[in-house]
């Protein structure tokens, strides 16, 4: 209360400041004249009598002044004072100024970008109610986490767990759906939900309902939630939507509800379907994402503990539905959401912030440089009175300015290159949408400014303050050749300047090696001329292998039907996508002894479309059909792996086996062995993989597979497949009206599409490298001719004296040298500690990769001597006489 | 600064007390001028109060609200700056004062031969 009393008397004193000047004047005024009365009475003249009081009573200003002082504005006073001084010698120096800025705003604004995305995808909370509560269940094996549970497990662990409020599952990945909307087929994304889903995530829909339990059980009743978009997209935001009924996949469906805007489930989609799973002992297919929200004062490990005591119960009752080595685990939803984008993106944050180092350097040293050409206006001003506070906050203050123009600038280049950076951000980077230039991106940007201004201003701002009176006075004819310390702090920043360039661009180099490797990387087929299209396959009519078979013939005799189409066919998924894996049993081996492959079904014109080599055995054929022998082709891998030292050809094994009747297939034989193909990503090597042609699949199995995932097509083209690609669709519609084509993209844009996220923190890495470099041999040009400028007079003389221009050249360029070379040595020995950080981000490289390392030392000295070489080029054209005569 | 070195140094924090002291005990609102002459007058020309201390410790006791000033006519009716005590200035007058008391009073116990 007191406190507050006292900053209103303060307040009201500052409002009132220039009234309380007059009257403390006339206060001492009327003291004055008391005491020269006293005098006078006393017996003197009164003129000194006056002249008495006012030596009593001492330096009236100050005494005013130290009035004042005790309310405590004079630092608000003099921050204005400051501030209009400060501005004042800014516009003086335009070139100076702009320099600055700009300098500035680049490392700013870049910091800006960076930290928004990153507190889009790191630190901003999920969009979800609570979300530090939303917790995915995963398994725990020694060799690491595995995701995906099966129905049946889902079922058990939500019937016991005690610790979660509730706890949903849906599809790891959406099949996507053909919705008929006016008389057009739409390919819409499309995923399973438990009903539970969207009480776990805490989000209640803008329209109608989620999905109640009944309908979640098996004979539910058709019906779905739409996403905010799709509802504006294909029903024109029509509020009548809830109850009306859409054809979905050629089935009429209700839809329920509407989600508001920006929710979104991961995996994202349009339109959310129940799951019903349901507890079937013969059903061990991993096919879900199990999450759930742990209820409130549950801490994770308890419910993490719970969960692996529901793990145990389950594995006493049903034990071949839990794994040998199986514990349960949970992590945050956010974590898990977030996995492998976290480290590129600190990385980046780094990255930037080296930037901003590098660009505050350079700003120190412009204000070192015209330190010494201000050395006279300081010692002035401290001649006169200032202190030596007063003078460094002068200086700190006119840094703040700069920091504070070059964030202003630096905040629309983050405006302009986040846009840049959105449009170029992989999909698979999570929560773009959130990205944006918001509160907390602005308040990040005030504190780096202000730590910036404080950076680049301290240095010069001490060194004013070290200051020596007499003699910069004496020196004082604006030739000064400042300090020496001076000096070694302009040559110090600049050396730390190129390490940190080093340390950038070797890490940007290492990613540019990494990538143009996995560019180059064999990936056992030939995207070239390879189209590749998705078609929902979630009609009723395709549910059965037959029937599927017989569209995807019609579907591909159309297309052979085009011009300049050579072949196509069918797979499960393409390369480089998510990849279904199954257990298998090799006749002739142990009882109960199951392996694990990847596993794909494909039509017998797969390989030629793919330009796969054939090793050893045949293609399938023809008469490879539902009623034919059962048949299966491997990779070599997978031949290496099983059959290390024997033919593959001939040996007879079971897919399937004990996971459940919908995985229960025939007994069949090797008939051939492929090439392998960097099937789960350009960067993963080839794993076993085993082949089963599309004809022999069982109809459970099509109609699993369909409902989770969309059929990919690939087609081969004689020339650029994109030209034919109207004809393509065209072809497909004719081959069925209702059905929707998506995610027509050629083959190698899938590849790329697999490499997004690696290319994208290549670009920017290497974005912020060129401008580390950039900025660094600004940086050293800056100081090299600032030296030959202050150097004029002394090389004139030796010149005078009869050194070569040679000689002169050398003299400047020896400096400079000697600065890159201690800047990069410092750079290699930093980035041989920081780029073991980025380990896991390389790719046929390593981390210190001598090759690398030398380059980039070899290029900055290069950059620097060029850097140096200019300036230096102009002491050897100084005229000695004019250069002694310059005095 | 003109300082003489004749003049008495005042004991250190007491200038507040001083000034506190002095206006509660006239009866009146005083001036600047007034209060130091008080002083110099009743401690018999000992303890003497420079201007250059007097006028920053009168903002201060403003400022913490001990005292409050405003413009009046001085005994010989001119418009001067009358400082007078507040009701928390006069509490805390008490409370120094005993605090002084007690502070002397343990130094005199000290210095005092027994």
């Amino acid at each position: 209360m007191d406190k507050l009393s006292q900053l209103w008397r303060r307040a009201l004193f500052y409002a009132r400041r220039d009234r309380f000047d007059r009257e403390l004047e006339e206060e001492m005024r009327f003291h004055l004249e008391l005491k020269a009365e006293e005098n006078l009475a006393a017996g003197t003249s009164p003129e000194e009598a006056r002249y008495a009081a006012e030596r009593q009573f001492g330096n009236q200003t100050l005494l005013q002044e130290v009035s004042r002082d005790m309310w405590g504005v004079r630092s608000i006073e003099t921050l204005f004072q400051d501030l209009r001084y400060g501005v004042r010698t800014l516009l003086k120096n335009p070139g100076f100024t702009l320099i600055a800025v700009f300098t500035l705003a680049l490392g700013i604004g870049a910091n800006t970008a960076i930290f928004s995305v990153v507190n889009a995808v790191l630190i901003k909370s999920l969009p979800y109610r609570e979300p530090e509560r939303i917790f995915q269940a995963l398994r725990r094996y020694p060799q690491g986490l595995g995701e995906a549970a099966s129905a049946t497990k889902f079922s058990f662990y939500r019937q016991h767990n005690q610790t979660f409020e509730s706890l949903a599952a849906c599809d790891i990945l959406g099949a996507g759906v053909s919705l008929l909307a006016g008389d057009e087929a739409h390919f819409v994304s499309s995923l399973q939900v438990s009903a539970d889903l969207f009480p776990v995530l805490g989000v209640n829909p803008l329209l109608g309902r989620t999905f109640t339990a009944a309908e979640d059980q098996p004979g539910g009743g058709r019906v779905i939630v739409i996403s905010h978009s799709l509802w504006q997209r294909l029903f024109n935001g029509d509020r009548q939507i809830v109850g009306r009924t859409v054809t979905l996949g050629g089935a009429g469906h209700t839809v329920v509800g509407v989600m508001p805007p920006g929710f979104q489930t991961r995996p994202s989609a349009e339109v959310w379907m129940p799951l019903r799973a349901v507890f079937d002992v013969a059903d061990k297919g991993n096919n879900y994402l199990m999450l759930g929200r742990i209820k409130p004062g549950v801490t994770p490990e308890q419910a993490q503990a719970d969960l692996d005591r529901v793990r145990a119960l389950m594995r006493k009752d049903y034990p071949e539905h839990i794994g040998d080595n199986e514990t349960a685990a949970i992590a945050g939803y956010q974590d898990r959401l977030v996995g492998d984008t976290k480290l590129p993106l600190l990385l980046l944050m780094g990255a930037v912030g080296f930037v901003l180092l590098i660009a505050c350097a350079n700003v120190a040293n412009l204000f070192l440089s015209r330190a010494a050409a201000r050395s006279k206006e300081m010692s002035v001003r401290a001649a006169l009175g200032a202190g030596r506070l007063r003078l460094t906050r002068q200086l700190l203050t006119e840094s703040l300015l700069l920091a504070v123009a070059g964030a202003v600038l630096g905040l629309l280049l983050a405006h302009f290159g986040l846009k840049t950076l959105i449009a170029i951000t992989p999909d698979s980077l999570p929560r773009v949408s959130e990205i944006g230039i918001d509160p907390p991106a602005l308040l990040f940007t005030l504190g780096v400014a202000a730590a910036a201004g404080i950076l680049f201003g301290l240095a010069p701002a001490l060194d004013a303050g070290r200051l020596n009176l007499v003699n910069a006075l004496r020196e004082g004819s604006g030739r000064t050749t400042g300090s020496a310390s001076r000096a070694r702090l302009r040559s110090m920043l600049v050396a730390s300047e190129i390490a940190l360039s080093v340390v950038l661009l070797i890490g940007a180099s290492l990613l540019l090696r990494t990538f143009a490797n996995l560019r180059n990387e064999n990936l056992g087929f030939d995207p070239q001329n390879v189209l590749t299209l998705k078609i929902s396959m979630s009609d009723p009519r395709y549910q059965s292998t037959a029937g599927t078979e017989m569209f995807l013939r019609r579907v591909f005799e159309r297309l052979r039907e085009l011009p300049g189409v050579e072949s196509a066919a069918y797979i499960t998924t393409l390369p480089t996508e998510l990849c279904p894996d199954m257990l298998f049993h090799i006749e002739g081996r142990q009882q109960n002894d199951f392996e694990d492959s990847n596993y794909k079904h494909i039509t017998p014109d797969y390989f030629r479309t793919m330009a796969i080599p054939l090793r050893q055995g045949r293609q399938f054929e023809e008469r490879d059909s539902e009623s034919g022998a059962g048949v299966m082709i491997v990779n070599e891998s997978f031949a290496r792996r099983f059959f290390p030292n024997e033919s593959p050809i001939g040996r007879h094994l079971t897919i399937g086996g004990n996971i459940g009747p919908d995985y229960a297939d025939r007994t069949r034989e090797i008939v051939g062995v492929v090439g392998d193909v960097r099937e789960e990503g350009v960067d993963i090597s080839s794993a076993p993989m085993m082949y089963v042609p599309l004809a022999q699949r069982t109809d459970r199995l099509t109609l699993l597979t369909n409902k989770l995932a969309p059929a990919a097509i690939v087609v081969k083209t004689r020339q650029n497949p994109l030209k034919t690609e109207p004809a393509m669709r065209a072809a497909v519609r004719s081959a069925d009206a209702a059905q929707a084509v998506s995610n027509l993209r050629t083959m190698e844009e899938v590849l790329s599409w697999s490499l997004a996220r690696r290319q994208f923190n290549m670009l920017l890495l290497s974005v912020f490298a060129g401008l580390a470099l950039l900025l660094s041999a600004v940086g050293i040009y800056g100081v090299v001719s600032y030296s030959v400028q202050q150097r004029t007079r002394e090389i004139g003389i030796r010149i005078a004296l009869g050194a070569q221009a040679r000689d002169a050249l050398w003299l400047i360029i020896r400096q400079g040298l000697a600065l890159t070379l201690i800047g990069v040595t410092l750079g290699l020995v930093a980035a041989t500690a920081l780029t073991s950080l980025m380990k896991t981000l390389l790719f046929g490289v390593s981390a210190t990769d001598p090759l690398t390392f030398t380059t980039i030392a070899l290029l900055l000295t290069f950059v620097a001597l060029l850097a140096c070489w200019i300036p230096a080029r102009r002491a050897t054209k100084v005229d000695p006489m004019t250069s002694l005569r310059s005095e | 600064m003109g300082s003489d070195a004749k003049k008495t140094e005042l004991v250190p924090g007491t200038l507040e007390m001083l000034i506190l002291k002095t206006i509660e005990r006239n009866a009146g609102p005083m001036h600047g001028y007034g209060i130091a002459r008080y002083i110099k007058q009743i401690s018999g020309d000992v303890l003497q109060v420079e201007e250059g201390s007097l006028y920053p410790a009168l903002q201060r006791l403003a400022i913490k609200g001990w005292v409050k000033a405003e413009w009046g006519q001085s005994e010989n009716n001119r418009r001067a700056r009358l400082y007078k005590l507040t009701p928390a200035g006069r509490k805390r007058l008490k409370q120094e004062v005993a605090d002084f008391e007690r502070v002397l009073e343990a130094i005199l116990r000290v210095v005092q031969p027994t």
